[in-house]
Formats: C-alpha cells, sequence, structure tokens
C-alpha cells in the first residue's frame, strides 16, 4: 500500500514536470517583421534598476515564447515559457552591465505549433539613473459616481512588489484623493479623505500626521490638489466643488467640471490657510498649483467660468504664475500668463515643473482640465529658457495622456495613459535628454503583464515616485485617520 | 452565481452540495459518536443540507459561506480518518484545531459583506429582472399589476411594447417622466435638457442597464453596468456587467476595451460561450453588419443627439 502511494506521487509529480516544460525553438521560420509583443517594448529606454521587462506575444495563439537577450557591452539573458519571464536578478546584473548601451532581443513564437523567429529589436539602457526607489499611485476604478474598492499604494520599481497605503474598504465610504509627496521625498506628503472620516491629511518628517478638518467653508471647500513648497514650510491646494455629467452619444462618457475653484496656500507652521484675492478671483476657475523648483512662484491654471453644461466646451485654462515670497509667505502682486491657451482654442492642466527648473510638463486638452475623460489630452513640454512650448509627440497617443510627474534629477518622468484599451490608465515612463526629447514611454513592468493587466479593471491615478519606502502601513494609517482629532485652520485674508 | 441561466446545471450543483453535506454529516457523526444508532445517524445527517438548502434560498446570502461549512467539515473527517490511532481526547483537539486553519484558507473566498434588501433589490424586482432577462414579456405585463419599484413599472412599460400592446411612440410618452410631473419616483425623468436617470438597488441597476439598451441608450446601459459593479458590497466584480459592458463597447465602437472585456469573460463559466462567438466581431469589426441587434445599436448611437444625462 505505502508503496502504490509512493508510486502514484511520483506519477504526480512527474506529470507536474512534464506539464511545466516548454518545447523549443525547432525548424523555426523567420519573419521579417518585428514581433507584435505586450507590453510593447520594442524600441524602449530604460533605467539602470527597473524590474524586469517580461512579456508576452499579443497573439493569444503563441503558446510558447522564446526569448533571448544579449548586452552590446556583454552578458546574456534567456526566457522560455507562457511568457518571457527574466530572472530578477540576472535582469538587473545585464541592465546595469550594459548602461549606456543597448540589449537586443530575439523573439521566437510558437504559433499553432510553428515556430517562427521575428527581427530582433533593441531596449536602450540610459546613462541618465532614476534615482527613486519606486512609485505611488491611487488605484481607483475608472467608474461614473459610485467607487467600490480604491486605494493609495506604492510600487518598488526594481520588483514586482506592491504595497497598499491606504485602502477604502479599511473604513467603509471612505474615498481617498492623490497622495502628493514633496519631492519624492516619503516623510513629507498630503492627501485628502472624503467620505465618514473626511479630513486632510499633512505629514512633515517623523511627526505623527496632522488630520486638517476636511471642508472649510471660508475657502468654499475642501482641500484638493495640492503641490509642496521645496521649503516643505507651505503647500498649495486648490479648492474645487466639482460635478460630473454624462455624455448620452459623440464618443464620450463623463464631463467632469467644477462648479467654483480656487488656489491658496497653506502654512503648516501656523495652521493658516493664506488667501490672497489675485488668485481667488469670483468669476475665474483657478486650479492645478504648483511651486516653481526655486520656491519664488507659484504656478496655476485659470479660466473665465462658464455656465454648465450648455458651455461645458468653452471653459479653457490658460497658465499663469504669481510671485512667492518665503519669508512672508505672502504671494506677489504681478500676474503673468505663460501660455494663453484660450487664444488657441485649448486648454492648459497639470503644470508640473522639472525639478531642474528647465522645464514645465503640462497637459493640453481642448477644453475643461479633468483630462481622463479627454481622448485628445497630450503631453506638452514648455522649456522656461526659450519660451517655447511643443506636444511631446515622442510620448502621446491618441488617448488620454496626463498625471505626469518628474524624477528627482529631472531626467525621467512618469504619466499615465489609456492608450492600451481606451480606458483603463496605466503608467508609463520615459527620459527626457538635454535637448528636451522624450525616450519612447515603456509601461510599468508586471510579473506577468498580460494577465495582469488584462484582468485589471482599475486605472492608475496620479503617480509620483518616490525616493524611499513610505513606512507607513495601510491598517495603522486608517485606525489612526477614524480616530485623531482634527485640526481647524486659520484663514488669512491678503 | 446567476443559476437561473442554466437551471438544471444549477439544479445539479445545489444537489451534488447537499448530497456532499449529508454524507460528511453522517461520517463525521460516525467518527465522533461510534456508538449512536444507525436511525439517529441517518436522521441527523439530514439536518445540515436541510438547513443548507433554507440559507441557499435567502436570496442576499452568498453560496460561499455554505461551501467553507462543507469544506471544513470535509477536512475534519479527513482528519478523523487519518488519526484513527490517536487517542480520543487528541483526535478531538485536533478536530478543534481545524477550524481556525480551515477559516484561514477559506476566508478569502467567503462573501462576508452581505447586504439586505435595501441595497440587493427587494424580491419582486429580483424577479421581474430575471424574467426580462428570459424575455418572458406576457408574464411581466400580465403579473405586475401594481407596481412599487419604479424599475419594474418601466419594465411592464417595456413588456407592453414588446407584446405589441403599446406603441414606440407610447413607449417614450411613459417612460420619459417630465421631471417634477408626478410625487412617485420613476427611473427616466427628463427636463431642462437633461435626462435624469434613477436606480435605487443593485438589481434595479441591472433592469435599468437592460432597458437602457433597449431603448437605444448604449451610454446609459454602459454608466448603469459600471455603477452596479461598483455597488456590489464585497468589491467583487459582476460577470454580467462585464458582459452588457462588452456589449456597449461593440456598439461605441470600443474595440480594444470589448476584446479586454471577453478575456475575462472566457475565463468564466456561464459566459464563456458567448465570449468566444463575440470574439470574431470584436478582431473584424465589419462582422457587426451581420448582427442586426449590434448594428441596429451602432446606427442609432451614431445618429443620437449628445444631451447630458445624470
Amino acid at each position: 500500500m505505502r508503496y502504490q502511494i509512493q508510486h502514484i506521487i511520483q506519477a504526480f509529480l512527474l506529470a507536474i514536470i512534464l506539464v511545466g516544460c516548454h518545447s523549443r525553438p525547432t525548424d523555426v521560420v523567420r519573419v521579417d517583421q518585428l514581433p507584435d509583443i505586450y507590453p510593447d517594448y520594442v524600441g524602449v529606454t530604460i533605467p539602470v534598476g527597473i524590474a524586469s521587462l517580461n512579456f508576452s506575444m499579443a497573439d493569444d495563439n503563441a503558446t510558447t515564447i522564446d526569448v533571448t537577450i544579449k548586452g552590446s557591452v556583454g552578458g546574456m539573458l534567456h526566457a522560455n515559457g507562457n511568457y518571457a519571464d527574466f530572472d530578477l536578478d540576472d535582469w538587473h546584473q545585464l541592465v546595469r552591465d550594459n548602461k549606456g548601451g543597448k540589449l537586443m532581443v530575439t523573439v521566437c513564437a510558437e504559433i499553432d505549433g510553428k515556430w517562427m523567429q521575428y527581427q530582433d529589436f533593441p531596449i536602450y539602457v540610459s546613462r541618465d539613473d532614476l534615482e527613486e526607489w519606486g512609485i505611488t499611485y491611487r488605484r481607483i476604478p475608472p467608474s461614473y459616481e459610485i467607487y467600490s474598492k480604491m486605494g493609495l499604494y506604492q510600487r518598488d520599481l526594481s520588483n514586482f512588489e506592491e504595497s497598499a497605503l491606504l485602502e477604502n474598504n479599511q473604513s467603509p465610504g471612505m474615498c481617498v484623493n492623490c497622495h502628493t509627496a514633496n519631492r519624492t521625498n516619503p516623510d513629507q506628503y498630503t492627501f485628502h479623505v472624503r467620505g465618514k472620516y473626511g479630513a486632510t491629511v499633512v505629514c512633515k518628517g517623523q511627526k505623527p500626521p496632522e488630520l486638517l478638518e476636511p471642508v472649510n467653508d471660508s475657502i468654499g471647500g475642501s482641500m484638493v490638489y495640492p503641490y509642496w513648497h521645496p521649503g516643505g514650510r507651505y503647500c498649495a491646494y486648490s479648492t474645487n466643488k466639482t460635478t460630473q455629467i454624462f455624455h448620452l452619444a459623440r464618443n464620450k462618457r463623463i464631463e467632469v467640471y467644477d462648479n467654483s475653484s480656487d488656489v491658496f496656500v497653506y502654512d503648516t507652521e501656523t495652521k493658516t490657510i493664506l488667501k490672497d484675492t489675485l488668485i481667488m478671483m469670483g468669476s475665474w476657475a483657478e486650479n492645478c498649483p504648483a511651486f516653481s523648483p526655486d520656491g519664488k512662484y507659484l504656478y496655476y491654471t485659470t479660466a473665465i467660468r462658464q455656465t454648465y453644461p450648455n458651455d461645458f466646451d468653452k471653459e479653457r485654462y490658460n497658465l499663469c504664475r504669481v510671485p512667492f515670497d518665503a519669508s512672508t509667505g505672502r504671494l506677489g502682486e504681478q500676474v503673468d500668463t505663460l501660455i494663453a491657451a484660450d487664444k488657441m482654442g485649448k486648454s492648459v492642466t497639470w503644470p508640473r515643473p522639472s525639478y531642474d527648473g528647465r522645464y514645465i510638463m503640462y497637459t493640453q486638452t481642448d477644453y475643461g482640465y479633468f483630462s481622463i475623460w479627454h481622448p485628445e489630452a497630450d503631453l506638452w513640454l514648455l522649456d522656461l529658457q526659450t519660451g517655447e512650448s511643443r506636444p511631446l509627440k515622442e510620448v502621446n497617443s491618441a488617448s488620454s495622456d496626463s498625471f505626469h510627474n518628474w524624477n528627482t534629477n529631472s531626467r525621467w518622468f512618469l504619466f499615465t495613459s489609456r492608450r492600451d484599451d481606451g480606458l483603463y490608465s496605466r503608467i508609463y515612463f520615459a527620459s527626457v535628454d538635454k535637448d528636451g526629447k522624450a525616450t519612447k514611454p515603456f509601461m510599468l513592468p508586471q510579473r506577468n503583464p498580460k494577465t495582469y493587466y488584462r484582468r485589471l479593471l482599475y486605472s492608475y491615478n496620479t503617480p509620483d515616485f518616490t525616493a524611499r519606502r513610505i513606512e507607513a502601513q495601510s491598517r495603522q494609517m486608517s485606525r489612526y485617520i477614524e480616530k485623531s482629532e482634527r485640526i481647524n485652520t486659520i484663514v488669512k485674508t491678503e | 452565481m446567476q443559476f437561473f441561466l442554466n437551471p438544471f446545471n444549477a439544479a445539479l450543483i445545489y444537489a451534488a452540495l447537499l448530497i456532499l453535506a449529508q454524507y460528511l454529516t453522517s461520517r463525521l457523526l460516525r467518527q465522533f459518536f461510534p456508538n449512536l444508532k444507525d436511525t439517529y445517524r441517518f436522521l441527523l445527517s439530514w439536518v445540515p443540507p436541510v438547513i443548507m438548502w433554507r440559507v441557499a434560498m435567502i436570496p442576499y446570502i452568498p453560496l460561499t459561506p455554505t461551501i467553507a461549512v462543507l469544506l471544513l467539515m470535509g477536512m475534519v473527517s479527513v482528519f478523523m480518518s487519518v488519526s484513527s490511532q490517536w487517542p480520543k481526547w487528541g483526535r478531538w483537539i485536533g478536530a478543534c484545531l481545524l477550524i481556525p486553519v480551515c477559516y484561514w484558507l477559506a476566508w478569502p473566498g467567503v462573501d462576508y459583506d452581505w447586504s439586505g434588501e435595501k441595497q440587493m433589490g427587494t424580491y419582486e424586482e429580483m424577479e421581474c429582472d430575471m424574467l426580462m432577462r428570459m424575455k418572458d414579456w406576457h408574464q411581466i405585463s400580465d403579473k405586475y399589476r401594481v407596481q412599487e419599484s419604479p424599475a419594474v413599472e418601466c419594465a411592464v412599460q417595456l413588456a407592453l411594447y414588446q407584446t405589441g400592446r403599446m406603441s414606440r411612440e407610447s413607449l417614450y410618452q411613459t417612460i420619459y417622466v417630465p421631471r417634477g410631473s408626478r410625487n412617485r419616483p420613476s427611473v427616466f425623468n427628463v427636463g431642462g435638457g437633461i435626462l435624469t436617470v434613477n436606480f435605487g438597488s443593485l438589481t434595479s441597476a441591472f433592469m435599468v442597464s437592460d432597458m437602457a439598451l433597449m431603448l437605444d441608450l448604449p451610454n446609459v446601459a454602459q454608466w448603469a453596468a459600471f455603477e452596479v459593479m461598483e455597488y456590489i458590497p464585497n468589491y467583487n466584480k459582476s460577470a454580467r456587467s462585464i458582459k452588457r459592458l462588452t456589449e456597449t463597447a461593440i456598439i461605441t465602437g470600443q474595440y480594444p476595451l470589448a476584446k479586454k472585456y471577453l478575456s475575462i469573460l472566457e475565463e468564466t463559466l456561464f459566459y464563456r460561450k458567448w465570449a468566444q462567438s463575440m470574439r470574431p466581431l470584436v478582431e473584424q469589426p465589419e462582422l457587426i453588419k451581420e448582427k442586426p441587434y449590434y448594428q441596429q445599436l451602432k446606427k442609432a448611437y451614431a445618429t443620437s443627439e449628445d444631451i447630458f444625462f445624470i
């Protein structure tokens, strides 16, 4: 009896091993075309330290893929299976060894029992380091009004590990807005929580986060889109009374707009909201604040308010800036318009200055500011040295491209795009050289990207780099938000 | 589980589960109480299946807790067989320790977020929804005389139209209620150039999605299907919603999106065949012309006026 069981177990293990073995290329037919792989990593540029670019054939009929990567400087990697799954340590070694060079990828695929070898393609390894541990983002279903599970997460870019910073299912009814760090510093961040346990969470250093009252009537609402002053004392916020309406046709789904919006600066030391009538004008909608990297200017967008829903496509935001004095916490008196988008029949949103002070990357749409529902939304780059602005054709797509952020050395940026399927936003990375030319973007790597992204019914939202892992744990943060007292802010009007 | 889509399979699954429950109970009684008379054991072995059958009849309680209990019973039974040489007290303690082990194994798959009638919908709505899906228009129009639910009321109007007892024009006049013209809530309200669509529960939202497609409103059908998926209390996703989203993606020309949804549905038990039959339409959209149902909806979508709805 014992031997019988032993034989059954042996046969079972052998069967598992045999099933786990994939075929090797034989009688290979050469095909004069590049392989159609998912994600499209053909000709992309990557930084040293990024997780392995695993991929599959886009064609579901491909049963096995056999991939060999050779470095221009040296080294080789091989993978064979349902998808190309590279050993992480070997991958990192290969990429490190070929910094500044390229990796040539040879792909063979077995389709309907026949092996085909495609043209080799390169993956370029940048000389510019990423210098970031990972990224943070919000993941949320791209739904209309009701949201179920959503949360803030962080992801180690050197592997595939993701952990939750805060998930709304730990505190029912909670909705969390974008997590915003100061120059990718994980010790200083802010985000807004809506719902029963509403608060604006402000964290500086090792002290416990401060929880501000979620709504302040004197600013007309809650603190929504934040951006830190590089000095760390101030944080600019917009306050938005946001509404949605839905299209019955026109190949569009949703219009998101603000019934009112303003921009103000919050002093984290005195807990004071600094209102300035210069950027809080009644007939104008100010939005999307961002400090310049030297802290001397506050950039923001502004539009003449329209009547909704009739004039929904007439609200067009310009990009402006106003001087800011960090020693007094006061704004200057002169507003400069950097991009008069309304004159061109366009609208500017989400200005993000590069940390080296050279560029401002922004999203341009035909109207409005909530770019994720605008398929025409593209990334543009304003060169602050020349004053010239151009579309980033190297990275833009036919779907919405937006929610971008820079890494600390301003050589890399990340953004979300709906190019994958037209609805679910995914994160992409690209680099910018000293002349402002961007490289072909690559999608956030996953262990098995085809299966992962295909099954994922969530959108990535407001991603940003983080220099180090954020130590806050989801459950602890949730309990803290539920139990801690809210701080009343003081409002000072200029 | 939408068992009514295939009642034969559903009956087989339930019968198998209940027989398994009876068998495991009988086995456990023999293992724990070997001196119990056969007659008592036989009678007692029917208690869990009867309780499970009663629980399964409550529409708000999912099937997963029942399966978790069966899993526990099975594990305890196997443990009792394996530990037959152990002392009696050791077997009892071991069996008790299996409860937390089983809980640890099964908890990710168990639905804890049971919802009540308010969220899931009334029995009337569930029944009407089922009849709508089975296109039993005669029964809908004959059965629901006094409707408390706006969704059921709307379904009856559609049933009258579908059975030829109401013209398309009359249907529109009845279904699109001018805002503020009556005290009772209704599904579709019009006024001020905006269409307001209301649904009260998860089930009625499903019905609204079905009805919107019948009224040539694919974007409303899409909206309702999306919202209903987010309305599911345990954060799960709905294959029925994904099926509807596939249809609306095809109608509105979002083929890569439809492909994604089909890939998900092809991995499901009840929707695989449908997904496989739809794949050619997504890979070669020109084939949609051969499907009058989708072709007509595509045409209506392309030519309809774009007003807003909320």
